[in-house]
Formats: C-alpha cells, sequence, structure tokens
C-alpha cells in the first residue's frame, strides 16, 4: 500500500508544482480560533430540512460550532458516499449510517462508550453499535418500526364501527379484514413492489420471527450460511409466505403487481383509496410533504392462524440510523463539537424536542419525553409500550435486500414458484461472502 | 416532377413533424408540472395547472440558492470548457501534423482512455487528489481533472478534421516568418471552429449537468454547482416532482439559450468557410 | 551543438502543444486507473485500512460469476439496438434537417433539447411518464395494453430503457451529423446531380465518404454511452423488474459497493473495459480507414 502511495506521488511530481498554485488560492488554513466548524453527512433524505433546521438552532445555542449538513448522493447506499469521502480524506464530522455500517467503522470512529447519553438508549437498540468487547463506536439517532400500515376511517368505516387492531392476530383475521374492506368498495392493500421494502423488511420478518430470542435468530441465520436450513419446509418461511400471497390477491395493483410504486401508495393509503399498505413509519414526512394528514396505525403481518404465535401480535421495531464520529480528517476540536452536538440531541430539551416534534423521529433514548406528533410514530410507540414488537434485521449482509428481494419480486410477478424462491434465499446464504 | 417534388417535401415534413411531438411531449409535461402542487401532479398528471402558480419556482429557487450555484457552475463550465478546447486541439494538431508511432500510440491510447468506466477510477482518483495530495474541495482541482476527462473525446473529435486540412495554407504562413503556435492560432484554429463550436456545446452539456465528479470534489455548501443543489429535493425513495421540475426549467434553461446562440454562430462558421 | 539546440527547441514546442493536456490526461485518469488494476488483484472492501494480494483471484472469480455474464448479455443487447437505433435517426434527423425545411431551427432545438437534461434526473423524469402519465392515459382512454407501466416487466422494462437512450442521443448525434453534413462542399453534391446520380446514389457516394469523420465519431460515442450506461439505468428501472436489467456498469458498481467485494467489482470493470476496448478499437479503426485524407 505504502508503495503504491509512493509510486502515485512520484508520477504526480509533474504537477505538483501546479498544485501549489492552487493550494495557495484554496485557503483552507484558518488562524487559530475558537469557532469550530463540522460537517454532517445525511442519509436521511426526508429530514434534510428539519435537519438543517436543528444545526441553525444548536448554533443559536452554541455560536461557536457550525454544523454543515449534507446528504449521501441518491446514487449510491450511505456507505458509499462515506467510503468515497474516506477515499478522498474528507471524512465528515458525523457520518449518518446504516445499523450494519457502524462496526466496519472502528478503526476510523470515535469510542462513545463512556458518553453520558448511553445509559438512556435500550441496551437492545445499541447492539448494532457494540464490539464484542461492549464498545460503543454508534449513537441511535431513530427508532422505526413497520408492519402493515392501516387508514382508520376506511378501516373503521369497513367493519361498521370503531377498528380495533387488537382482534388481529391470525392470518385468518386479516383475510376477514380484507374481505370486508373490499366489501366496502375500497381496495384491500397496496402491495408495493420495491426490493429493499419486501428483500429487507418483507422477508426480515422470516429471520426474526423464528424466535422471541435474538440469539435463536442468530443461530437460524448461522445455520442457513451452513445450507443446513430446509427453507421450503420452514413452518415460519411458509406462513410468511402464505400472508404474503394474501396480501397480493388483495392488491390494488393485482393485475400487474410489479407497476406499483411507493410515492402512489403512500397517496393511496393516505387518501383512503386503500385500506392497506405494508411499510414503515418513514412514509410520514412524504405524506407532509404532499399536505396529506391521515389517521393512520399499525397491524402486525400474522403468519399463522395461533394467536399466541410469536410475530402475530409484534411488529418489527428497531434503531435504523447511527451517528458515528470520525477521528479520522477531524480535528480534536470538531470532534469535541460533534460531541457536543450529540449530547445536545439525546440531553437538552431544545435537542429533544428537535428530534422528536420536529423531525418526526421516534428517539431511542429513554429521558426523552416527546413523542412525535404523527399517528404511525404513536402507534409503534404503543406496540413499544406492551412490550409487542420483535426484532428489526437491521444487520442483515448489505447486500441480503437486493438478492432476496429481488426474487421476491420474481416471485411477486408469478415468474418463480415458492420453492424457486426457497431455493435462491437458500443459494444466497451458502454462498455469501460477506456475511 | 415539380409535384412530386413538393409532395415529398410535405411528407418529410410531416414526418419530421411527428417525431417533433414524440420529443417536446415529455418537455411540455415537466413545463407544465412544474406550475402545479404535488398532489395535483400525482393524481392526475396531465392536468392543467389550475392557476398560475410559480411557488415551486420559488421554492427551488431558494433551496437551491441559486444565484450562487449558478455562478459556480458558470465558472466550472466555462473554464474547463474552454481549456478543453484549446489544449484538446493543440494536441490533436501535433498528433496530426507530427505523425509517428509515439503520437499514433498516444492517439490510440486516448481513444481507448474514454471506455474506462469512471467507477472503476472514482475510489483511486480520490484517494490520490484527497487523502495523499489534499487537493480536493476547491473548484480549479475539478477544472484541472475536466480537462483530464475531457481530452480524449476533443482529441478524438479534433483529430479527424485537422487530417481534412491542406497543410499548404500553414505552409504559406511559415514561409511568412510565424511561428508554428501564431500558424496554429491565426490559420488552424479559426477553421476548426465548426468542431469546436460542436466540443463547446457538448462539453457545456456534460460538465453543466455533472454531479458524480462535483459531488466527491466539492465538499463545502459555498462550492456546489446547480446539480449539487438541485439533489436536495429528491431522494432514492421519493421525489417532490414539483420542485425536481422547476429545478430542472431553471437549470436546463440557461444552456437551452446559449445552444441557440451558439447554433448561429455555427452557421456564420460555415458560412465564411466555405467562401474562401 | 546546433542540432541539439534545435531538437531542444522542437521538444519543448511540442511541449507547448501537448504537454498540459497529457499531463491532465495522464495524471487524473491513467494514474489512477493503474492504481485501480492493482486493486483487482487485492481483497480489499473500499473500507478497511488492511487488505491482501491475491493475485488473479478476483479474476478467476469473475468468469465463474454467472449473473456477471447475464448482465453483460443484457449490455450487449441493449448496445447493438441503441446504436443502430440513435445513429440511423441521428442521421436521418440531420439529413433531413440540412436541405432548408421550413422551421429547421425549431426542429434542430427541440431535438436537441432532450440532451440537456441530466443522468438521474432523466431517469425519474421517466420513469414518472412510464408509470404515471402513460397508465393515467391508458386508464381514461380505457386501454388495456397502456394501463399497466410497461416497467413492470422484464421486455417492457428493457424497451423503456432503449426508448429513453434514443430519445435522449438522437439530437445529441443528429448535432455532431449536422456539423459534418455542412462541411460537404455544395458544389460536389450539385456536380454530382447535375452528373444524373439520384438522391440515394448522392447519399452513398459523395455524403457518406465525405462525413465518415463524424460517423466515426457518432457510432463510437454511442458505443461507449450505451456501455457505461449507468445514471440511466439505475433511476428509471434500478435494474428491475427482479434484477433482468441490470447492465454491466451498475452491477459492478453494486458488486463493489453493495455487496462490498470491491476488489471483485474493480476486476469486473476491467473486463468490461477490456471488451469494449477491443469492439471500439475495431470500429475506430476500420472506420478511420475510409476517413478522406488530405
Amino acid at each position: 500500500m505504502n508503495m503504491t502511495r509512493k509510486f502515485v506521488q512520484i508520477a504526480l511530481t509533474p504537477v505538483a508544482l501546479t498544485g501549489l498554485v492552487f493550494a495557495g488560492t484554496a485557503g483552507t488554513t484558518y488562524a487559530a480560533s475558537p469557532n469550530v466548524t463540522i460537517s454532517f453527512l445525511n442519509s436521511k433524505s426526508q429530514i434534510e430540512t428539519q435537519l438543517q433546521q436543528a444545526a441553525t438552532l444548536f448554533h443559536k445555542q452554541y455560536p461557536n460550532i457550525t454544523i454543515n449538513v449534507s446528504a449521501v448522493p441518491q446514487s449510491g447506499t450511505p456507505l458509499q458516499a462515506v467510503q468515497a469521502l474516506y477515499a478522498s480524506g474528507n471524512a465528515p464530522t458525523i457520518y449518518m449510517g446504516d445499523p450494519s455500517d457502524v462496526l466496519q467503522l472502528t478503526d476510523k470512529a470515535v469510542n462513545l462508550t463512556h458518553q453520558p447519553w448511553v445509559k438512556d438508549v435500550n441496551p437492545n437498540y445499541m447492539a448494532p453499535a457494540r464490539t464484542r468487547s461492549g464498545q460503543i463506536y454508534g449513537f441511535p439517532f431513530a427508532i422505526e418500526g413497520y408492519g402493515i400500515t392501516y387508514n382508520v376511517n376506511v378501516l373503521n368505516k369497513a367493519v361498521g364501527g370503531k377498528f380495533n387492531p387488537k382482534t388481529i392476530t391470525t392470518r385468518l383475521a386479516l383475510r376477514n379484514l380484507l374481505a370486508k374492506v373490499k366489501k366496502s368498495g375500497v381496495a384491500g392493500d397496496y402491495f408495493a413492489p420495491m426490493n429493499w421494502s419486501l428483500g429487507g423488511h418483507f422477508l426480515g420478518m422470516m429471520y426474526a420471527d423464528q424466535s422471541n430470542s435474538p440469539a435463536k435468530v442468530d443461530q437460524f441465520i448461522a445455520n442457513l450460511s451452513k445450507g443446513r436450513v430446509n427453507l421450503s419446509k420452514n413452518a415460519v418461511f411458509n406462513g410468511l409466505m402464505n400472508t404474503f400471497d394474501l396480501l397480493e390477491s388483495y392488491n390494488i395493483q393485482k393485475a400487474s403487481p410489479l407497476a406499483g410504486q411507493y410515492a402512489t401508495a403512500e397517496a393511496d393509503l393516505a387518501t383512503g383509496k386503500v385500506g392497506m399498505f405494508f411499510q414503515g413509519d418513514w412514509i410520514w414526512p412524504d405524506l407532509q410533504t404532499m399536505k396529506l394528514n391521515p389517521n393512520l396505525g399499525y397491524l402486525p403481518v400474522p403468519i399463522s392462524n395461533n394467536p399466541k404465535q410469536y410475530g402475530n401480535t409484534q411488529i418489527p421495531v428497531g434503531a435504523t440510523k447511527f451517528l458515528v464520529i470520525n477521528k479520522v480528517d477531524n480535528t480534536a476540536a470538531q470532534v469535541a463539537a460533534a460531541e457536543k452536538f450529540l449530547d445536545w440531541l439525546a440531553l437538552d430539551k431544545q435537542g429533544q424536542r428537535q428530534l422528536a416534534i420536529n423531525m418526526s423521529v421516534i428517539p431511542p433514548f429513554k429521558n426523552n419525553p416527546f413523542v412525535p406528533n404523527n399517528p404511525l410514530a404513536r402507534s409503534i410507540e404503543s406496540y413499544m409500550k406492551s412490550g409487542k414488537t420483535s426484532e428489526f434485521m437491521v444487520t442483515l449482509p448489505s447486500n441480503q435486500w437486493l438478492v432476496n428481494g429481488n426474487a421476491m419480486d420474481k416471485y411477486m410477478a408469478g415468474a418463480q414458484t415458492r420453492a424457486q424462491l426457497a431455493a435462491v434465499i437458500t443459494n444466497y446464504w451458502k454462498t455469501n461472502k460477506t456475511n | 416532377m415539380r409535384t412530386s417534388r413538393l409532395w415529398s417535401k410535405i411528407a418529410k415534413w410531416i414526418a419530421l413533424f411527428i417525431v417533433f411531438c414524440v420529443f417536446i411531449f415529455p418537455l411540455i409535461l415537466v413545463l407544465v408540472n412544474s406550475l402545479k402542487p404535488l398532489t395535483d401532479i400525482i393524481l392526475n398528471p396531465l392536468s392543467w395547472p389550475t392557476s398560475w402558480n410559480f411557488v415551486n419556482y420559488t421554492d427551488a429557487f431558494n433551496l437551491m440558492d441559486f444565484p450562487d450555484a449558478f455562478l459556480n457552475s458558470l465558472i466550472i463550465t466555462v473554464l474547463s470548457v474552454s481549456l478543453i478546447a484549446i489544449g484538446s486541439s493543440m494536441t490533436a494538431y501535433l498528433f496530426v501534423r507530427k505523425k509517428s508511432r509515439l503520437t499514433t500510440l498516444l492517439f490510440y491510447f486516448m481513444v481507448a482512455s474514454m471506455l474506462i468506466p469512471f467507477q472503476a477510477v472514482m475510489i483511486p482518483l480520490l484517494q490520490i487528489y484527497g487523502a495523499d495530495l489534499h487537493w480536493l474541495n476547491n473548484k480549479w482541482i475539478l477544472i484541472y481533472m475536466y480537462l483530464g476527462f475531457g481530452a480524449s473525446l476533443a482529441v478524438f473529435f479534433y483529430h479527424g478534421v485537422i487530417k481534412a486540412i491542406p497543410i499548404e495554407l500553414e505552409e504559406a504562413a511559415m514561409i511568412d516568418g510565424a511561428s508554428r503556435v501564431q500558424t496554429f492560432f491565426r490559420i488552424v484554429f479559426p477553421l476548426l471552429l465548426p468542431t469546436t463550436v460542436t466540443l463547446i456545446i457538448l462539453d457545456s452539456l456534460w460538465i453543466w449537468n455533472d454531479y458524480l465528479l462535483p459531488s466527491l470534489v466539492l465538499q463545502s455548501p459555498s462550492q456546489r454547482t446547480l446539480p449539487l443543489s438541485t439533489f436536495s429535493f429528491y431522494t432514492a425513495y421519493s421525489a417532490n416532482f414539483g420542485d425536481v421540475m422547476a429545478a430542472l426549467v431553471m437549470t436546463a434553461g440557461p444552456l437551452l439559450i446559449v445552444y441557440l446562440f451558439l447554433q448561429r454562430h455555427i452557421i456564420k462558421g460555415i458560412m465564411a468557410g466555405s467562401i474562401k | 551543438m546546433k542540432g541539439e539546440r534545435g531538437r531542444l527547441k522542437r521538444w519543448s514546442i511540442d511541449f507547448i502543444f501537448s504537454g498540459p493536456t497529457l499531463i491532465a490526461f495522464a495524471t487524473v485518469l491513467i494514474v489512477p486507473f493503474l492504481y485501480g488494476v492493482y486493486l483487482t488483484l487485492t481483497n480489499w472492501n473500499g473500507l478497511s485500512n488492511h487488505h491482501q494480494f491475491v493475485g488473479i483471484a478476483n479474476y478467476l472469480q469473475t468468469f465463474q460469476d454467472q449473473s456477471f455474464w447475464v448482465s453483460m448479455g443484457v449490455t450487449v443487447k441493449y448496445v447493438i439496438v441503441t446504436v443502430v437505433l440513435v445513429n440511423v435517426i441521428a442521421f436521418a434527423l440531420a439529413y433531413a434537417l440540412t436541405t432548408g425545411v421550413k422551421g429547421q431551427n425549431i426542429f434542430r432545438t427541440t431535438f436537441f433539447a432532450p440532451s440537456l437534461i441530466g443522468g438521474i434526473v432523466l431517469g425519474f423524469i421517466w420513469q414518472f411518464i412510464f408509470q404515471n402519465v402513460i397508465v393515467y392515459l391508458g386508464q381514461i382512454l380505457n386501454m388495456p395494453a397502456l394501463s399497466n407501466s410497461m416497467l413492470a416487466t422484464p421486455s417492457g422494462a428493457f424497451w423503456s430503457l432503449v426508448l429513453v437512450s434514443v430519445w435522449q442521443y438522437s439530437g445529441y448525434m443528429m448535432i455532431i451529423y449536422i456539423a459534418g453534413l455542412m462541411a460537404v462542399p455544395q458544389e460536389l453534391v450539385d456536380a454530382a446531380s447535375i452528373d444524373g446520380a439520384n438522391a440515394l446514389i448522392r447519399l452513398r457516394a459523395i455524403v457518406l465518404p465525405m462525413i465518415m469523420p463524424a460517423i466515426v465519431v457518432c457510432v463510437f460515442l454511442t458505443l461507449q454511452r450505451g456501455f457505461l450506461n449507468y445514471d440511466l439505468n439505475l433511476s428509471l428501472t434500478a435494474g428491475g423488474p427482479y434484477g433482468s436489467t441490470v447492465m454491466v456498469p451498475l452491477y459492478v458498481y453494486q458488486q463493489a459497493f453493495t455487496s462490498q467485494n470491491f476488489g471483485l467489482g474493480q476486476a469486473e470493470a476491467f473486463v468490461l473495459f477490456i471488451i469494449v476496448a477491443i469492439i471500439s478499437f475495431i470500429q475506430v479503426y476500420v472506420g478511420k480507414k475510409q476517413e478522406v485524407e488530405a
């Protein structure tokens, strides 16, 4: 590596002179001053504006710290964006990454184990940021959950009274509900085909619902990798795929399921053109952009007709974004400023309010008294309060959603059978290197 | 004979007009929808705006920080394109007039380099100019990179045209005592005008609209170009189509004006060239 | 002594002509490319501070990677179709628009206008057209063929990519053809038509050979853009439905960044480069042979 760098530098000497001229005009060196500017790479683009507002507010409280928020290019993943920045020697002070990114960055990131906010986080949500030796490298930024989102007004009308989500604990109950919605003149659901949704979230429940013990879920995945699981005989897989077929049979896009679109599904759910939509609470900021303000709630995705089955009354909830502070390419003052900002988000009333109310994010912190002012977040909070949550599989290998999501799409289009789908998933785990 | 000519003329015109409609439909759609609120766009993309609503434009203008971004884009595009045109025409001239094994090899080398996928050089490029040399985050290095990336295509363009220019024209000037550089700029460069104008149009399009390279090189918000600042309106999952379309009109508009202006000059340049 | 100085002077003039450009070219493109080739011999994941030298393992894996060759097949099909369609349409438009048709400038400007819109946004706009506008039209006109998005089937998505590429590049190539056609001396064409050559013969015997440089450039550019198409592929179909329209640049990108096999992704990019380089070299070499030299 060093040899290459040397070679590269020698090869570049002809331009070095010109480079000096450029460097002179770049003006990146400042005289020592207490003012610090830090950069924040945001990968949750729905809240870009709100995050900038929070940065401005923080600057008012701490005038010597300026935060430049920038967004991840939409032509790639957050990790790829930060990878480019590491390569360019320009790592952002704060990087908002996906859960599976955090532990890959331990040699570049600041150890956050002793930060004051750590004690306020529910340890379950911290898992993706904790090394085996218990060191913490990420700040859990947002809790998100997903399931069958439903339009309260549509369902009330369909059942002829006040709809009670607790009554839906089996696939049969869900089937009856869908039938009632259809009878009331509204399409049952919108089952949208995005591969990140079907592969990352829908199929995610296949792993999570194997057991209520995370250790057993990990064991199941390890067995998959060793080729020891016969997926087409697996009860959870088949149960989940039966529900998949059910949702598909009432899908407003049934004639051409892959033509379904995320934004249309959001609008259709919100305007009551469909009763349900399998999705997470991240749809809320989009609905606000569309100036829609519907009353919505969550149903779990039942995988059997046994109301006691694990998964039939739970919805997956987890920390889906983490903030990482980079020690590489950043000064000690910048790191300190970034830590200050994290403290502010977690501990300061103003920051807490920004996170929960303005950014509409469910805060992972027990001490945050604010509840996001939107029905989806409130629904998720009620599941959390009653302990009815399952694991949101946030640390699956980075290409799991892509490979298996495409296979789910192919199944949805009727271009392959369930046995073929099971074979693709099994093969994915057997051959995947990134695991 | 005359009527059949007339008919073929009319048929040609009708065919052109059909293609014209196909080409312009998406553009009109963008223009019309840029004047509508988002819900109307999603619910009925074909409806006319109910009122003249420039909210998307004012939103986009403010969010993009339009004046600054416009200026950055302008500086980068003008300087890069000028450097590419001058540097590459001179290089191509040398390749043609001093034909040797070396220059032929270099020429094919440059042609081949156009086929390198950008992703294949992206990370190494950043490591060298960023982590090793710390030259990133200013427009000048970006302009230098555009010269490096744009040179091959431009040399390729000029090469074919310079080959067709009779050497006698230059010899006359050389006899009159002009140096080679003077000869090039007085005699050859003006003859390349149509190619230069075409190149200016094509390279301006590329650089003006380029997203990936500036997003990697320019990191501070004050340096952002138009595509970089447009970007915050749309995400991988959903798009605020109204703002996007307004931003698109504002980004592409200046280019269209420049194109219209240059097109007139292409024709003039050719006319001047053919009179000689 | 004198000869030595003369040679030095000639060298320095040569350097003035091509030095800065070639240095920029080498330092921006070639050096990083060579460094990238070196990375194909490692197992780097694109992120870690460490990597090992693994020799040609990534290349062996490239040849065994079935999905890579499937996407290569899609790419080749796409390139063949777009190269033919774009060039035929672009040339026809250019030819028609250099004969003094009424409204010539408006036509030219409109045909060229799609080139003004850059990569990613373009894909989003067309996605919007295929998924919303055409479907909406199909519903109100009660035409079932249109009421389902073309993007939902593998062949529909493929032809959508072709259609948008033709829309985007025809005007661009038209400009190059127009520049070429305008350089054809009118006297030559006139002379031929006095000699009794009809339009088709004039086209084949005079016009085509004279604009060979433009043809070489346009075919080359459409080949290059076809093989390296990334933005449109990502933003219009994202490789869907179910991965059936993933072309090589997108595939390579996913390999390097989504699957985090950086070395393998680089190796596959390099294989793509070699294949395209061979095809294009043949094309340019053959084309250049036909050019009229002064």
